[in-house]
């Protein structure tokens, strides 16, 4: 049941000069909910969009349900349901227009779980595609998405403009699919908390690399913070390993830090602290801490402030 | 499939009545003026050059317009996500598209056709002959159209940008409509839009299915758009060329004209421009009559007219897409216009006010009555001009016509030793004809007959100039009717170089049709204009394989003579393009070009880590294409980016497992401590 549904091996993408995605190298197993995060530019949809051979790699490649991605078969792709960004549809299309459009290429249809989504998302079968609401048409792309009963789900950045109704029945969908322990799911969002609901395993991209490649479990357990309190002014930091993010106040420093050791221990109790206290973060701070601006730097906007 | 040809059809149906609805009403423009009445101008119907225009253009520019729009709103915004993960090849899906599009142009261009082809042959609507096969013009522009889809699709489809070589596509289906305008007979147009449609087609279809990468492509669907790419490149080219040879042309406007005066006085007139500088005899010598500015300027009243012959019966305007296929009008008087329809080989008279045939006649004389196809002329008609509708001739008997008291008279029957190749009526000043005044000239292919104007023959003559070679035969007299002239001047099939040596010939002739003397025109050949040299650099953007090509195809053809420093013994493109002597400098600045450039396609292939082979293949086909090939390569290629490599810190192509240099592989992103793996 572990074996691989996808596989990247060195994928890469250069855009003119630009290095999209930079050697990635993952490997997602069937049966996992695979969050793919990043920041805004990071290469997720890029990366997303090679596995579907819907772009070139520059170099690498990708394999995903066994056949290489440059080269999937119709079949393969009847077995991959896709929800792109943006939630790509035709807006000529009335709703049930839209349905027999999608449901003429697969001979799996579930009518039911179709018109159940319809219904959730309150959307009238004659409704143009226009006219909806980006809530409705997420929940549209959703219904035409999972109605094919995909083996493999990609979504990408589905809880794009939603609401938290329509994020909550978006998870639940995502549940809903990994009902049958041979479905997989790959998504990519910004929503942190719907991806500490469902994701089993994540991978961080940072400017095209990989930095993160580890269970849920494992990142939230790697990253975190120590809050240092001192008698006086908080004293120079000395570099220490993995520091991600320094808070200062008056006399009370916080440190994010990543893949703590005992050697990084050492440098924290060497700063003379009257108390170090460890806290525990939630994913969506352990993420921005991750991938914010390194080092001892407050809020842009404070600096702007402070020099008015 | 069917699924996406349902939904191309409904996604650009409204454009396609639209489009459809325009191009109706721009034919009515075309048409109903010319159903209302005859103003004196030719009726030509569905073969009419403005009908054929619009249809040419606007197929052209409707197939291209839907097939862009076919393509450009799959691509935008990646809307093609949604289109191309379906499980379905993209060849299918390409297929469909093509399917949906195809549908919507040929129905949206063919329904105004089809309804202008009802009405034209619908009696009663123009006061001309109809036959079906007018509206093949109208059928290979719409065919063409099809060229300019696939190219609106591959523009649509391409990864370049809009003001490169993306617009390549459709530039490249214009030598098509060129080429299907100008070939002799629809199943050449045919073949001409079947390679087109087969290299754009296959050019499209590899763009579409890579989503307008190149790389991806199979090697055919590469070929196909590097041809296309190169042949819109050199359409443009030509263009340039064309511009440039316009603005540099020197504006040398004096020419000399020939004519003979009354007296029977050869004479040269020297124009510039329009005006009339001097009228010389042939030997430069001052003329008194003409001595003055005003007598000059009015030459053209003291000088004789000539009737005109063309031998052969052969008419290079008389393609698929020219009325004069099927017929030509032979006459109108009062209210009846009449036309030689060369189905039925009589002559048909329709009325300008009913514009219904009322009348027809063959060589049995007038009837208003339908006739039997027995009572059809023998022998197809030989072409006279329209001025001569007098006259009517065959082969084998030339007939004198009068429409006023609609009878037909044979003139010139039975002749045994050579065929009749053409006759026109004389043109006479001064004086009011009478019945057996000079009336008609016929040639054939040994003499020229004369006969008066009742029909009866005055006099015959030898051919004095080998008609092969002269094949345009003018023929004036007197007002007198004492002396007569007879011009013989290079036929216009003749290689250019020919024609263009050849002198012209004025025998005149006494009343009785004997030799009184021959005059010799000088030839019109011209030296070629003082042009500077830098304007034979236009000559970089000249593909060498069409020059050499042309320059073959001209020597075969004409016999090329670059030592004769005459205008038309120039190549083709050059003689085109470049109008001066200097072949052999142009030949050069070519050659030149064609090296370097083949060396610049090997440099970039080098830098980019290209394997021999294709180094070597890009290198040649630079060689043959010139400038217009190394561009090819440059707006094709994907080119990707270079990084110094991490081992021999030389440039490398990041497309590339190894360094193209040392072998080395790329490395692993650097690992700074913060990555987290389980």
């Amino acid at each position: 049941m572990n074996e691989p549904v996808i596989e990247m091996c060195n994928l890469t993408r250069y855009f003119g000069r630009k290095c999209a995605v930079n050697n990635v190298n993952l490997t997602i197993p069937r049966g996992s909910v695979f969050g793919f995060l990043g920041r805004n530019g990071s290469g997720k949809t890029t990366t997303i969009r090679m596995l579907l051979g819907l772009l070139e790699p520059t170099r690498g490649s990708a394999r995903v349900l066994g056949c290489d991605s440059r080269d999937l078969s119709p079949a393969i792709r009847a077995r991959i349901g896709y929800l792109a960004e943006g939630h790509k549809l035709y807006g000529w299309m009335r709703v049930r227009e839209a349905e027999r459009f999608q449901s003429a290429f697969h001979t799996r249809w579930n009518r039911t779980l179709f018109a159940n989504i319809l219904d959730y998302f309150r959307l009238a079968r004659d409704a143009h595609v226009r006219t909806l609401s980006r809530g409705e048409r997420a929940g549209l792309c959703l219904a035409l998405t999972l109605a094919t009963e995909p083996e493999l789900l990609i979504l990408d950045d589905p809880a794009l403009g939603l609401d938290p109704v329509a994020r909550r029945a978006l998870v639940e969908s995502m549940i809903y699919v990994t009902r049958e322990s041979d479905r997989t799911i790959l998504f990519s969002s910004h929503m942190l908390s719907d991806v500490e609901r469902v994701a089993d395993r994540i991978a961080i991209l940072d400017r095209g690399r990989v930095r993160a490649y580890c269970r849920l479990d494992t990142f939230r357990d790697r990253v975190r913070r120590f809050v240092l309190r001192f008698a006086t002014a908080p004293p120079e930091l000395p570099d220490i390993p993995g520091l991600l993010h320094t808070v200062r106040s008056d006399n009370e420093v916080s440190l994010t830090v990543v893949n703590p050791d005992e050697r990084t221990e050492r440098v924290i109790g060497d700063l003379g602290a009257d108390g170090v206290e460890r806290v525990s973060i939630d994913l969506e701070d352990a993420f921005i801490s991750y991938l914010g601006e390194r080092g001892d730097r407050g809020f842009f906007l404070q600096e702007a402030g402070g020099a008015s | 499939m069917i699924a996406i040809i349902f939904k191309e059809i409904r996604e650009h149906f409204k454009w396609a009545v639209l489009w459809m609805l325009g191009v109706m009403l721009a034919m009515a423009f075309v048409l109903v003026p010319e159903s209302i009445g005859w103003s004196g101008s030719r009726i030509q119907t569905l073969c009419s050059e403005n009908l054929q225009l619009l249809m040419s253009f606007g197929s052209a520019i409707g197939a291209a317009l839907l097939g862009m729009l076919q393509s450009i709103t799959e691509v935008r915004r990646d809307q093609c996500a949604f289109l191309f993960h379906r499980p379905l090849t993209r060849t299918r899906i390409f297929a469909s598209k093509v399917v949906g599009g195809l549908t919507l142009y040929l129905t949206a261009m063919s329904i105004p056709l089809l309804l202008a082809t009802l009405w034209a042959r619908t009696p009663g609507q123009f006061a001309a002959p109809f036959d079906l096969r007018m509206s093949l013009a109208g059928v290979a522009d719409i065919l063409t159209g099809i060229v300019f889809y696939f190219g609106g699709i591959l523009a649509g489809m391409r990864s370049a940008r809009w003001y490169g070589s993306r617009a390549l596509g459709v530039v490249a289906a214009i030598p098509c409509s060129m080429a299907v305008w100008a070939v002799p007979e629809f199943w050449h147009a045919l073949i001409v839009i079947g390679v087109f449609i087969a290299t754009l087609g296959f050019a499209a279809w590899g763009s579409f299915t890579s989503l307008g990468a190149y790389e991806p492509q199979s090697r055919s669907a590469r070929f196909a758009l590097g041809l296309s790419v190169l042949v819109g490149l050199t359409v443009i080219g030509g263009a340039v060329a064309g511009i440039t040879n316009v603005v540099n042309t020197p504006r040398d406007g004096q020419w000399v004209a020939h004519a003979v005066d009354e007296d029977g006085t050869v004479i040269c007139i020297a124009y510039d421009r329009y005006s009339v500088l001097s009228i010389t005899d042939l030997n430069g010598g001052a003329i008194e009559k003409y001595a003055t500015p005003k007598s000059r300027e009015n030459y053209r009243r003291t000088t004789l007219s000539f009737g005109f012959i063309r031998l052969g019966s052969r008419n290079r305007w008389s393609g698929y897409r020219s009325d004069t296929r099927f017929y030509s009008q032979h006459g109108a008087l009062e209210d009846t216009v009449w036309y030689y329809v060369n189905a039925a080989r009589r002559v048909q008279g329709y009325s300008v006010k009913t514009n219904r045939r009322v009348a027809s006649f063959g060589p049995d004389g007038f009837t208003s009555t339908p006739v039997a196809a027995s009572a059809s002329f023998a022998e197809p008609r030989v072409r006279t001009s329209y001025s001569d509708c007098r006259l009517l001739v065959s082969p084998s008997t030339a007939y004198r016509v009068n429409y006023r008291s609609r009878t037909i008279k044979p003139i010139l029957t039975g002749i045994e030793d050579s065929v009749i190749t053409g006759a026109c009526m004389v043109p006479r000043k001064g004086g009011a004809k009478t019945a057996d005044g000079i009336g008609a000239a016929v040639s054939t292919s040994e003499r020229i007959e004369l006969f008066a104007e009742d029909g009866s023959p005055i006099f015959r003559t030898p051919l004095h100039c080998d008609p092969a070679k002269y094949g345009v035969i003018e023929f004036a007299t007197t007002a007198e009717e004492d002396r007569h002239f007879v011009w013989y001047n290079p036929a216009p099939d003749l290689p250019r170089g020919e024609r263009m040596t050849l002198p012209g010939v004025i025998v005149e002739l006494s009343a009785d049709g004997t030799e009184v003397r021959r005059h010799e025109l000088p030839s019109q050949l011209k030296p070629a204009g003082d042009i500077p040299w830098h304007v034979s650099l236009i000559a970089i953007i000249e593909p060498p394989y069409l020059v050499a090509f042309a320059g073959v195809y001209f020597f075969l053809t004409s016999g090329l003579d670059l030592s004769a420093g005459d205008v038309s013994a120039n190549i083709l493109l050059l003689r085109i393009l470049i109008p001066n002597s200097f072949a052999v400098l142009c030949g050069v600045v070519i050659l030149v070009t064609s090296v370097c450039c083949a060396l610049a396609a090997g440099v970039i292939g080098g830098r980019y880590g290209f394997a021999r082979d294709l180094r070597r293949r890009w290198a040649i086909i630079c060689f043959f294409t010139g400038l217009g090939g190394l561009l090819t390569m440059w707006a094709l290629i994907d080119w990707p980016a270079r990084e110094a490599c991490a081992s021999c810190r030389k440039k490398t192509a990041v497309d590339r497992d190894r360094c193209q240099h040392c072998d080395a592989e790329f490395p692993s992103p650097t690992l700074d401590g913060t990555e987290v793996f389980d």
